[in-house]
């Protein structure tokens, strides 16, 4: 039933519908029927564009991952390294379960170096 | 944060809109109906993601639109337990601390799940962090936090014989008021869908204190 998305797959999919939207522009739509789509989608660019996602792209993504993919990782760790591209060690901590026990303090290091490298979270300047 | 539901569903097309493809027209309808509303046990259903199957058009008796059996996914919000978010605080009281994000608000820190050492402060209405250094959780300030748990409240409409037996109606009115005469500070309207979260952990509170 259910697949999970990263935060980047969701504003991907929200640029390409307002691209379609504009192709289509001139086709009569009725307006209050997408009021709702609207709402949410404003609300969801606004908050996904104060995220790491907003700064990633696919080739980013797919080194990270492949590099991340020496550690066991799970399924839903990766994902949530992607959405919140933690800036130090104890953020790891909050994301990984066990983090000491699983991985030596290097390992950890290297994890935080490869989500600054590919993640950079350049945004946060933007945000103070 | 986000998943991929699949949902079947029947897509009743106007004639008005015959004019545009069935995609398109599909699609429309279907984002009409689900953006942004909560559907029990799946989560907030944000849009459409991609149409699966289509079947057949069929026109009923003494209505001219076409209903159309369409299985289609969305994008749904539904953080899973454990998961980490950023949202920003909304208001403090002395039971907890109420969280929004940009496109949802019912997130509620109580206070049990807040940091150890930590105190509301009534005069400031604001909760703070008793360490070596006073930190203040003040409104609007980024907060990071963990989900415990999602609930979700049925909003189907109760029968009569429900109202007096039950404390937290939905639907009926005079029930409602009868709260707000006893002027407790239950809300009355539970939303459909809330999260329990807790700021307890190494990482969690606000941005700034981490980065």
């Amino acid at each position: 039933r259910d697949k999970l998305l990263s935060n980047y797959e969701v504003l991907e999919h929200i640029h390409d519908i307002k691209r379609r939207q504009k192709r289509s522009a001139s086709k009569h739509r009725s307006i209050q029927r997408t009021e709702n789509l609207e709402t949410i989608l404003l609300e969801l660019q606004g908050y996904l564009k104060g995220t790491p996602a907003a700064k990633q792209t696919p080739e980013n993504i797919r080194k990270f991952l492949q590099e991340i993919s020496a550690y066991e990782l799970e399924k839903a760790e990766k994902l949530q390294l992607l959405n919140v591209a933690p800036g130090s060690e104890a953020a790891l901590h909050s994301l990984i379960e066990e983090c000491d026990q699983r991985f030596t303090g290097e390992e950890r290091q290297h994890m935080v170096t490869l989500v600054s490298q590919f993640l950079k979270p350049e945004i946060q300047s933007q945000q103070t | 944060m986000f998943v991929l539901s699949k949902f079947s569903d029947l897509v009743r097309i106007e004639p008005s809109k015959f004019s545009k493809s069935t995609e398109e027209a599909l699609e429309d309808e279907i984002n009409a109906k689900y953006a942004n509303k909560v559907v029990q046990d799946v989560g907030l259903c944000l849009c459409l993601f991609d149409i699966l199957e289509v079947g057949d058009g069929l026109i009923r008796h003494g209505d001219g639109s076409a209903y159309i059996n369409t299985v289609f996914r969305l994008i749904v919000f539904r953080p899973f337990v454990g998961e980490v978010l950023v949202g920003w605080i909304s208001s403090c009281s002395e039971e907890g601390i109420r969280v929004r994000m940009d496109f949802f608000d019912d997130i509620f820190i109580p206070k049990e799940n807040l940091f150890e050492g930590c105190i509301f402060v009534p005069s400031e209405q604001a909760w703070v962090w008793r360490t070596e250094h006073d930190l203040y959780l003040d409104t609007n300030e980024k907060i990071r936090f963990k989900v415990e748990q999602e609930i979700f409240t049925d909003q189907s409409p109760q029968g009569p014989k429900n109202i007096l037996a039950e404390e937290g109606n939905n639907g009926d009115e005079n029930a409602q008021q009868q709260m707000l005469l006893q002027g407790g500070s239950v809300q009355n309207i539970a939303p459909p869908y809330s999260l329990v979260v807790s700021c307890q952990t190494y990482g969690m509170g606000l941005v700034t204190w981490w980065d």
